[in-house]
């Protein structure tokens, strides 16, 4: 139940660049809290690559919104990249807007931009 | 995943509500009013939808929701039971039969027809829903406030999913959350659900609907549910709140539902054994694949055979240890055969009842007035068996009606109760199960029966036979009385397949009527077909297993009363005529016998015979292994089984020899008498 998941890092420029892929749901939620909190403090400015995750639920999407509330403390940039049909889905599911969580420029949204 | 489970369990628990739906409706057809009834059935309805929801089959929980709506206020008492309203909700029922049925893969219909019959039944079931349009609840346009436990994700369940299924209830025109109480990520449990949400939904008519929306969380969220104003446009509930709002309280939402009289709904506090009560009656019970089931008697079999060979050596070692340890051995495997084979074994009153639909349908049809009585549901059966036999029950069931009943003013005419009674019954005898279908109609009218087999040529022009020998015609392909050729039966294939059916499992068939007061078909079965107590019998070098609940004594034939007998072509039994086989001669051994027989008597039914052997061996735990497909012309053989040492045995086919020794019998007295 749990080589679901996976997370690789590769850093350009100072920038550093997560890329999930698999699921993040409540079956890999604890692997994947676990690889996050290694990496942690953050330190500076991430890109989150959400293109490769083929299923997120509630407990992947706490753990963005916590990765995200982490960068504000520290106050760097934190910045999804791109996203996965079914992540796109699940923040619009939410209408998710209230929690700040915003893209680099010319990138896509995790907001709730595409709600009907 | 897990998922993929749930979903199996999904499957086969809505396939039990429906099957409880429908036993409900065809039993409220003639009780009407009993709320209990219908309260059951609301229940089953709902929860085929809610799970339906959960899963996201949304064709299946859309549909459903028309259904329960309709129920809902048959509950209310805001609509009658009437037969058309039964007859489209039983339609119902095979609808959403149809589309659980379709989740694992497309069924018989495509998905086009399947979508039609959908729309023409909800269309069937509009009327239902219109009249007495005193809707007495104007608000559709809720407030709701969910605060979900923490153990919500452990326990499978999915916030989101709540979302998914409340967007098919209604429109939700606004949503926030709220993660206020998560702590920051190097302390939160990753596995706790922090989640809290508020949403305005439109177009619900009934506060209630939501409430059941979270019956899954029931008792591991708290709920806050309050109408929104009246005719407002949808978005004015909660104002929604645009950047950086981690924590979102909804000063609007509380105030409203305070100042009004409604009174929030907390689930958490509300009564836990409602929500027991809802999920399905499984406690004590597991749902098992048959196919683990028919492994382990798979193994059991090889192990039957593998204790008999190791008692075999023991044996031959004649050492005593190892001949007790053999012997504990073989009486656990004995026991463990026993078990094993107990949980394959399925009471039949689920299969009678489906017949309760088969028959209401098919008398609507016909035009009669007919009424299923069942009897012995409770007797139990190997599940393989009954499998089985639902083809040619119903073959059975519906000639009794075709053919059997009469129409009521036929019926009233002869002086019988106008409803026509069709029976159906299950018991054990010895080792085999009786079932009987039989009816209160016409009966079978043999000598047309008898003419007909003539015009076929099945039997000779002027052959005298006895009333039962006539009757046995109607098991021979192409014969049928009925005069009319019905879409149900009367094209003179069927019976013959319903016998061939039944001897395929090893059963026989007989059929008893009586003119003007019914007809009743017997079934005898085997009750498992895996495994049997046989007793080994040799005959030259060949070992053959006759089922030992078949046999009733064993007695040495000398060589005097073997003469004796073969002069008058039976053998005398304490005085009894006891016609008999001779094993050797039937299967065409070379050489004589030995100059002591031996012979196994037998009884099927209620007729005996003898057969004789050279050898009596004792009884053996035999795994019945079926025949090829070249020896299933062979007579009086029904299958195979390997003995401890290696060596194969057939298995004897009772029924057939019995009736064969009869035959000779008969046949020889008649000789006689000719002479």
């Amino acid at each position: 139940m749990n080589q679901s998941v996976q997370l690789d890092e590769s850093d350009t420029d100072g920038v550093r660049r997560i890329a999930v892929r698999g699921e993040m749901t409540i079956y890999t939620a604890a692997e994947l809290h676990n690889a996050l909190c290694r990496r942690l403090p953050l330190g500076k400015a991430t890109k989150l690559d959400l293109s490769g995750v083929t299923e997120i639920d509630t407990a992947g999407l706490q753990l963005l919104v916590a990765l995200q509330r982490q960068a504000e403390s520290e106050a760097v940039s934190l910045v999804i990249d791109s996203q996965s049909p079914a992540v796109r889905e699940l923040a619009a599911l939410f209408h998710f807007s209230g929690v700040g969580m915003t893209c680099c420029s010319g990138g896509e949204s995790i907001t709730g931009s595409s709600v009907p | 995943m897990n998922l993929d489970q749930a979903l199996s369990t999904y499957i086969a628990e809505s396939r039990g509500l429906l099957d409880d739906m429908e036993s409900i409706l065809l039993r409220l057809e003639s009780e009407p009013g009993d709320d209990e009834m219908v309260a059951a059935l609301f229940r089953a309805a709902h929860t085929i939808k809610g799970s339906a929801g959960l899963f996201g089959l949304d064709d299946i929980s859309g549909f459903t929701h028309v259904v329960e709506e309709v129920l809902d206020r048959l509950r209310d008492g805001m609509l009658n039971v009437t037969g058309d309203l039964i007859g489209v909700l039983l339609s119902c029922c095979d609808h959403m039969r149809n589309l659980i049925e379709g989740i694992r893969g497309p069924g018989a219909r495509s998905a086009a027809e399947m979508q039609s019959e959908g729309e023409r039944l909800v269309r069937a079931l509009r009327p239902y829903l219109e009249t007495s349009s005193t809707d007495p609840d104007p608000a559709t346009v809720w407030n709701v406030r969910v605060e979900f436990g923490a153990d919500v994700l452990c326990n499978g369940m999915d916030p989101s999913s709540f979302v998914r299924y409340l967007a098919t209830l209604g429109e939700i025109t606004d949503l926030s959350v709220s993660l206020e109480s998560m702590p920051a990520l190097a302390k939160m449990d990753p596995e706790s659900c922090y989640l809290g949400m508020e949403l305005t939904i439109a177009q619900v008519s009934d506060r209630k609907i939501i409430e059941d929306a979270f019956e899954f969380v029931k008792d591991d969220c708290s709920l806050l549910i309050a109408p929104a104003c009246g005719g407002h446009p949808a978005g004015h509930g909660v104002p929604r709140e645009e950047h950086g709002a981690r924590a979102v309280p909804a000063p609007e939402l509380q105030s409203r539902s305070k100042s009004k009289e409604e009174t929030p709904v907390d689930a958490s506090v509300e009564n836990r054994s409602r929500s027991t009560g809802a999920r399905p009656p499984g406690s004590g019970f597991l749902r098992v694949e048959a196919e683990k089931l028919d492994r382990l008697i798979d193994r059991v079999g090889e192990l039957v055979i593998a204790g008999a060979s190791a008692s075999m050596v023991a044996q031959q070692l004649g050492d005593a240890g190892m001949l007790e340890a053999a012997a504990v051995i073989n009486r656990l495997v004995e026991e463990i055969r026993e078990d094993a084979l107990q949980l394959r074994m399925v009471q039949i009153g689920e299969t009678f009842r489906r017949f309760h639909r088969l028959v209401h349908d098919t008398a609507r049809e016909l035009g009669k007035e007919i009424e299923l009585e069942i009897h012995g549901a409770e007797t139990e059966l190997d599940k393989t068996v009954i499998e089985k036999i639902g083809d040619p029950l119903t073959h059975l069931v519906r000639n009794a009606m075709d053919h059997g009943i009469e129409r009521a003013e036929e019926r009233a005419r002869l002086g019988k109760p106008p409803r026509g009674v069709l029976r159906m019954s299950a018991c054990h005898d010895g080792g085999s199960i009786v079932i009987e279908v039989s009816d209160d109609g016409a009966g079978i009218d043999t000598d047309k029966l008898l003419v007909k087999a003539e015009q076929r040529g099945l039997i000779p022009a002027g052959a005298k036979l006895s009333r039962q020998e006539i009757l046995c015609l109607i098991f021979e392909p192409g014969l049928s009385t009925a005069e009319n050729v019905s879409n149900l039966s009367g094209r003179g294939v069927g019976m013959d397949v319903v016998r061939r059916n039944i001897e395929g499992l090893r059963g026989t068939i007989e059929i008893e009527s009586e003119a003007g007061c019914g007809t009743t078909v017997r079934i005898r079965l085997p009750l498992t077909l895996a495994i049997i107590d046989g007793f080994l019998v040799g005959v030259g070098t060949s070992r053959y297993v006759v089922p030992q609940e078949l046999v009733i004594e064993c007695m040495e034939l000398s060589p005097a009363d073997r003469e004796a007998a073969e002069q008058r072509k039976y053998i005398d039994l304490r005085g009894e005529v006891l016609p008999y086989l001779s094993l050797r001669r039937l299967f065409r051994f070379e050489g004589t016998a030995g100059r002591r027989e031996n012979i196994v008597v037998v009884q099927y039914g209620p007729n005996k015979a003898g057969l004789v052997v050279d050898e009596l061996m004792g009884s053996v735990q035999t795994v019945i292994k079926p025949l090829g497909k070249m020896f299933a012309g062979v007579k009086g053989i029904s299958g195979s089984t390997i003995l401890g040492n290696g060596a194969v045995a057939l298995i004897l086919d009772v029924p057939s020899l019995v009736q064969a020794a009869r035959e000779q019998e008969a046949s020889e007295f008649d000789a006689a008498h000719a002479v």
